[in-house]
Parts: structure tokens; sequence; C-alpha cells
């Protein structure tokens, strides 16, 4: 597979002090990584640099034309992106932005009014939608521009668990059908269930890069870090150690029917 | 200190066109020393109700009684500090610069009691010399709830203290809360999504629903109405849920219990 970000042996400072030394990381075209670390692991740090927020030389990216337009970010708080009074003003101003003809630009806003079910939420002003409408609107400011890498930093963190299943299902279908390369920053390690990569970071290192389920087996080391481990994957691996299970699991119904075979 | 609400209703825009009614006939009383979680979807009129209880605003009809006496314009619970208010965003908190202005705000240059703060939310001294801007977010919040502890509110009221907080700065949030309230009896409501988190935590729980009391009452109690959780998309704590799973699945009564290693147990005794 072709890699779509590329940091190579990357050093950055902030105010003299060493956030990253030497820091490597690959990112694969159409895959979904998940990147986890504790308060001050260079999480945010992180987040910039792969946007190209922070310009640095040891990055290289692979089939980015325009940075703004190919790589979405979607914040955890986007209560002051807004400018306009309504939904659709928000939506239609992207247009002096987007480069497209003006059919081709309509269409792409009613897809992604269907796509985000933003319907309802036109002509409504942003400043009075809640978390979840909020996170949705942007999401949906960010799609117009077709991104090739979609950066999440904290992005479900403020809104409630059924509105970020609703956005992750949303994202998993766009990303399917347009393979669109994920790249999540979360402290919820349930967020990596299904996807290809988990990397756990911490004071600026790789700690461990894996496969979710894989890097979820080294749960003390992870709870060292201060990292939550997820109920599922606590409960399963400490059923483990009595002998009652054999595997991690990811799903409550699947390890309450390998218990009481 | 205790606050009452006796049927108290608000409306914003009274009397214009848009007049919306965002709480309607609100009964509660919040008893002295007591931990209580406040839950709903957005827009349940769970900021409005801290309002009212802060006196920002007052309400359309019914009346707010704190301490024995009905709230009104001139009442300034707020404003004298018996009531402590750590918001959401640690950036609306802020009036100064620095750690050492911050928490002496209130308290002028009374060292003892700003060191005590830091000592409280576990924080140590160095913090006094440090400007808030090139704080962590988490320590943002820990510095913000220090400052509210100088003037040691009767009542405290936090917004989503545990967003974005990692597990030890959690941990310590829980056993901070916890402490406060065991030693100094102070009433501390919280307001949050975070069901684990309350779980933890609060020993009531009222839940919010369009602007009127969805439920109320001893956690154990919310905790057993699985289908009004459910149909409400309010999630139940997760060892909860499992057991319940356990329950509905293999018909095994697994117990009650608040913690992983108990639950352990139980799973091994019943297999």
């Amino acid at each position: 597979m072709n890699n779509i970000i590329s940091i190579n042996n990357l050093d950055h400072f902030y105010n003299k002090k060493i956030i990253f030394k030497n820091f490597s990381i690959d990112i694969e075209d159409g895959s979904w990584t998940t990147i986890v670390g504790p308060n001050s692991s260079g999480k945010t740090t992180l987040v910039y640099l792969l946007a190209g927020l922070i310009k640095n030389n040891n990055i290289k990216y692979y089939n980015i034309k325009d940075r703004k337009k190919d790589i979405g970010i979607l914040f955890d708080n986007p209560r002051n992106n807004f400018i306009t009074n309504t939904v659709k003003d928000e939506l239609l101003l992207s247009f002096n932005y987007s480069n497209s003809s003006k059919k081709d630009f309509d269409d792409k806003i009613e897809d992604i009014i269907d796509l985000l079910k933003l319907e309802n939420l036109l002509y409504k002003d942003p400043m009075t939608l809640s978390g979840g409408e909020l996170q949705r609107v942007s999401l949906g400011l960010i799609l117009i521009y077709n991104p090739k890498i979609l950066i999440m930093d904290d992005a479900f963190s403020m809104i409630s668990n059924k509105d970020k299943q609703d956005l992750i299902r949303v994202i998993k279908r766009y990303k399917k059908d347009n393979n669109m390369t994920i790249i999540n920053f979360t402290d919820d390690l349930e967020e990596s269930f299904g996807t290809n990569r988990l990397v756990i970071i911490n004071k600026g290192k790789i700690v461990i890069d894996g496969k979710p389920k894989d890097v979820m087996k080294n749960d003390t080391m992870i709870n060292r870090l201060g990292i939550e481990i997820p109920f599922i994957v606590d409960l399963s691996s400490k059923l483990k150690l009595y002998g009652l299970i054999d595997d991690i699991y990811f799903d409550e119904e699947t390890l309450v029917n390998d218990i009481w075979k | 200190m205790e606050i009452i609400f006796n049927a108290v209703s608000f409306n914003y825009n009274v009397g214009l066109i848009n007049e919306e009614q965002v709480l309607k006939n609100i009964n509660l009383s919040f008893e002295s020393g007591k931990i209580y979680g406040i839950t709903g979807k957005s827009g349940s009129g769970k900021t409005t109700l801290i309002q009212l209880i802060k006196g920002v605003i007052l309400p359309t009809s019914g009346n707010i009684v704190i301490d024995k006496k009905i709230v009104n314009k001139s009442s300034k619970f707020y404003e004298n500090k018996k009531i402590g208010y750590v918001p959401q965003f640690s950036e609306d908190y802020f009036l100064e610069d620095s750690v050492d202005k911050e928490l002496g705000y209130i308290v002028g240059n009374n060292t003892y009691i700003k060191l005590n703060s830091l000592n409280m939310v576990g924080l140590s001294e160095d913090y006094m010399n440090k400007k808030i801007n090139e704080l962590s977010f988490s320590d943002k919040r820990l510095i913000s709830i220090a400052a509210t502890l100088t003037y040691a509110p009767r009542v405290l009221i936090l917004d989503e203290p545990g967003l974005g907080l990692d597990k030890f700065n959690k941990e310590k949030l829980i056993k901070l809360l916890k402490n406060i309230n065991n030693k100094y009896k102070v009433t501390i409501i919280i307001v949050s999504h975070d069901i684990n988190l309350l779980n933890q935590i609060v020993s009531e729980i009222i839940i919010l629903k369009d602007g009127k009391i969805l439920s109320q009452g001893s956690k154990e109690d919310i905790f057993k109405k699985t289908s009004l959780l459910n149909k409400n998309n309010i999630e139940s704590p997760k060892i909860l849920d499992f057991i319940n799973l356990v329950q509905k699945e293999k018909n095994i009564k697994l117990g009650s219990y608040d913690d992983v290693r108990d639950l352990i147990k139980a799973v091994y005794r019943n297999v």
C-alpha cells in the first residue's frame, strides 16, 4: 500500500522544550488510524504537524495538491468557527473556495445535506445548535471539499454517545465510498474498534503501534500511561486471567455467549 | 445549604412572539451535603437550571428557596461566593493571566489559602508562578476548581468536569470531589453526559428532558429504570449494562457492583 503522509526523523521544539525527537510515522492511503495519548503526550502538536499547520521539512505528503482542501480537520469545539447566521449560508459560503462549477457544487451540497441529515438545520442559526448538530454541520463543511484526509482532534469529546455513534457511522460510509484516509486523535480507545490501526503515544514517542486488538493486549502498560481501557476490554482481559475465556473481546454479546457456552 | 425549586418555570423572551418555555414546572430539592448529577440531552434545560441556581436569571413562575430564603433580585448567593461554579471551558472562567493572581482574585494576598487550594486539587506550589496560558487543558480545569475552592463555597456546581481529562486526572478529580463533599459537607452538583463518571461520584441523579424532569432519585433507583433510559437515549453505566445483558441472555443474576473486580468474582462464581 502507498503512504499518504510520511514523517521521517522529525524534531520539534516548543519554547526550547523537546516535543518530538527523531519521530517517524507513516500513514497509509485509505487507512483509519486512531492515535491515543495521555494529557501532554504531544498529541495536539502531532495534529498540527500532520495537518500541515506547523511547517516541517521532514513531513512528506503524497497526492496532496492543496493542503487546505485535501486535509480536513474536525476539532472538538466548533462553536467559534461559524461566521454567518444560518447553516445554509455557512454551506454556500464555501463555494467561493471550492473551485468547482455551480452545478457540481450544488450537487455536492445536496449530497452532504443528505448524508449528514442537515435538512432540518438549514435555516437555523449555528449558535443555537446542540453540540452534536454543530459537529454534523462542521463535518459537512469539511466534506464539501472532498478531502483526501480527515483528521479528527477529540472531535467526539463534547457530544453525546448517541450523536457520536451516528457521526462515526456516517464517516465510515463516506470513507468507504471516497477512499478517504482517517486519522482520529482521541482519548477513547473504543473508537478504534473495527479500524485498521491503533497508535499509543507518550512523551513524544510511539509506545505501541498495531492492530487495535493486539495493541489492547498491553492493557497494563496502557493503564499505567493514564489511558482508560474500554470497559469490555478491561473485563475480558481480566476474565482471561481467570481462564474463563482466551481472547480479548470488543463485543459484549459475543463475550457473554463465550463465557456461558 | 439547601436549595429548593417550587414549581419553577422559566421562559425566554417573555411576552414576545418567540416566547419559549425552557423549564416547565420543576420541583426539586438539593439537600445539604449530598452529591447530585444532572444529565439529559443538549437543550433539555440543564444550563438554564444552573443559571437559576446561580441567580443569574429568576423564575418566570414558581420560586427557588436557598438557605430558607426565596431567591429574588437582591439575593447574592453567587456574588457572595456561597455558590461556586466551574464552567465546562476553563477559558470562560479565568479573569487573570497568572495562577497566583487567579487564585487571589477573591482572597487577595492570602498565600496560605492559595497554597491550600492548590494542595486540595493535588497541584504543587510551583504552579503559583505559572501563567494561565502555559497550562495544559487538564491543569486549567484543576486551577479553575482550586480558584473556586479559595472562597469555600457551600454549593459547588461543575459543568462537564471530566471532559478532556485523562484517566489519572479523572481519578484525581473524583477523589477530590468526594473529599470536599465528605470533609466540608459541600453540596456538589455535576452536570454531565458522562454516565460512567456520574456513577463514580454522585448519589442522586436528575434527568431532564425537554425542560421537564424525566426522572429523579437515588443513583441505584434511576439505573434500574432500564427501559426509560433506553427510550430516551441515556446510557446506563457499562458495568450495569453487562449485568443486565447476562440476566437477559443467560438468566443469571450476578448482583449489583460498581467495581469491575467485584464483577469478575461474581462471573467466576456463576460459571
